[in-house]
């Protein structure tokens, strides 16, 4: 098993309408397993772009990205379904729950279309809550639950199928800082006890130095990195500086 | 939990957007069993010798038939747009095309048999009164109620076969869109939706009360 959970080469990404624009132009990254990235940079920079087209639900316009030594493009779409189902798990800012179903039917939803079996399920989902301490929830429409409740449920239903890459796209965009907090807590405890691999968009320095490594983002091209070293406060202290030189426009948001 | 369970969960919990879908269904089935029950009629023989009548109102039920074709189809697309978000979430949750059209097509076929139930229902608690007022029109001395079995059996299956036919239509409108384009679609389409929906059943109205004068 290589050690490479995500190979991304020459990642391209052209929007083809009224004007065409190149959102993302020629991306390397790797991402090894267990491993976990924080991506940054300047709004319309292309973070949300490259994300979707890693999470396959965006079509590249050119390159190649390979999860698990597959190509997810390559695939028909029975099999992407299944390679999304037993490969992927996605978190979103505006969380994307079904309004028709309860809290735990939500996160059921990728085992019932994996026509998974109920006592498999029900264990599952047992383990699941009580990691993410939803108990309370579980009968509650979607409209009936916090903020930071609807992030905790979208993610247990990101990692009931245990994927091997979890991928989020500004989790905490819409949550005050201690919800935030709570929910960062719970993807750094999931990627330490679940051993996932984890990729997370985000403008929050503080939320990004959660992660081992982050990224940086311009004009649709990676700009630079940093590792993080022994310290968390110092790394903060890297990510804000970097942030301050890319600066351009960066609190313009 | 099971997938019928999803798909029975999308229409109780959402009943507001398929009441009007369902009820203007309900209203051409009423329509088109009216026309029947008067066509099939015990005493039609009796005072029309020639079956000339009987021949127009089997006319007019076809007519009324062939618009809710298009009727039915149009307002389940219009209604397919506004879930277009929602099967975009289904779909990063990893279902499949094919999956996510079987789905909509339980949906539609469950809505259209509880169409068909209801509309059989209040066709014969209605049609008493109903044949009476026709009974008037016709100046007939008896046309009173009967068990219309020909006209139930024959509304049965033609809607059952219309339904089946524009719901496997409709789903395939379902395209393997990229799944970005489905969750954005709700920014993008609500507002057009909306109306959409609203109208649907008042355009049906009018398109109904267009036949029925016509016919008179
Ligand atoms: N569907 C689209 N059609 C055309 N252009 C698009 C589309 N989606 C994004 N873009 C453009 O691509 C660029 C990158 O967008 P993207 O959403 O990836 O930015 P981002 O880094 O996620 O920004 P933010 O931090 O504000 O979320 C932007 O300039 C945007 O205008
Ligand atoms: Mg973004």
């Amino acid at each position: 098993m290589s050690d490479t959970i995500l190979n991304v080469q020459q990642l391209h990404k052209e929007y083809v309408g009224e004007v065409n624009y190149k959102a993302l132009k020629g991306i390397d990254f790797q991402l090894k397993r267990n491993e976990f990235v924080s991506v940054m940079g300047p709004s319309g920079s292309g973070k949300t772009t490259f994300l979707n087209c890693i999470s396959t639900i965006d079509r590249p316009t050119n390159g190649s990205i390979t999860i698990n030594q597959k190509n997810p493009y390559e695939l028909n779409d029975e099999d992407l379904a299944k390679f999304r189902r037993s490969e992927l798990g996605f978190v979103f800012q505006d969380f994307n729950l079904v309004h028709t179903l309860t809290v735990e039917e939500n996160i059921l939803l990728p085992l019932t279309l994996d026509a998974v079996m109920a006592k498999e399920m029900t264990s599952r989902l047992a383990e699941v809550v009580a990691f993410l301490g939803i108990e309370d929830i579980m009968k509650k429409r979607t409209f009936e639950i916090s903020g930071g409740q609807k992030q905790r449920v979208a993610i247990a239903r990101a990692v009931i199928h245990q994927p091997s890459l979890l991928l989020a796209d500004e989790p905490t965009g819409n949550l005050d800082s201690k919800a935030a907090n709570s929910v960062m807590t719970l993807f750094q405890s999931i990627h330490e006890t679940f051993q996932s691999s984890l990729l997370m968009v985000t403008h929050d320095p503080y939320v990004a130095s959660f992660a081992e490594r982050v990224i940086f983002m311009q004009d649709g091209m990676l700009y630079n990195e940093i590792q993080k070293g022994d310290h968390k406060q110092q790394f903060y202290q890297e990510i804000v500086d970097t942030l301050t030189f890319l600066g351009g426009g960066y609190h313009e948001l | 939990m099971s997938f019928n369970h999803i798909v029975i969960q999308n229409i109780l919990r959402d009943k507001w957007t398929y009441i009007s879908y369902f009820l203007s269904s309900v209203f051409s089935i009423l329509v088109f069993f009216f026309f029947l029950i008067t066509a099939f009629h015990p005493m039609m023989d009796a005072i029309d010798p020639n079956s000339a009548l009987g021949i127009a109102m089997i006319l007019c039920s076809m007519i009324v038939y062939i618009f809710s074709f298009i009727f039915i189809i149009y307002s389940m697309l219009a209604f397919l747009k506004k879930k277009t978000k929602s099967l975009g979430v289904f779909i990063i949750s990893g279902a499949s095309t094919k999956q996510v059209r079987k789905m909509v097509f339980r949906e539609n076929m469950l809505i259209a048999f509880a169409a068909i139930i209801t509309a059989i229902v209040v066709g014969l608690i209605v049609s008493p009164l109903f044949l009476m007022v026709v009974k008037n029109v016709l100046e007939a001395d008896s046309f009173g109620m009967y068990v219309p079995v020909q006209a139930i059996a024959m509304t049965v299956i033609l809607f059952s076969v219309l339904f089946f036919i524009v719901s496997k239509i409709t789903t395939r409108f379902i395209k393997k869109e990229e799944a970005v384009q489905l969750l954005k679609a709700d920014v993008t389409q609500e507002k057009i939706n909306t109306s959409n929906a609203m109208e649907a059943p008042f355009i049906h109205l009018s398109e109904c009360s267009f036949i029925t004068t016509s016919q008179s």
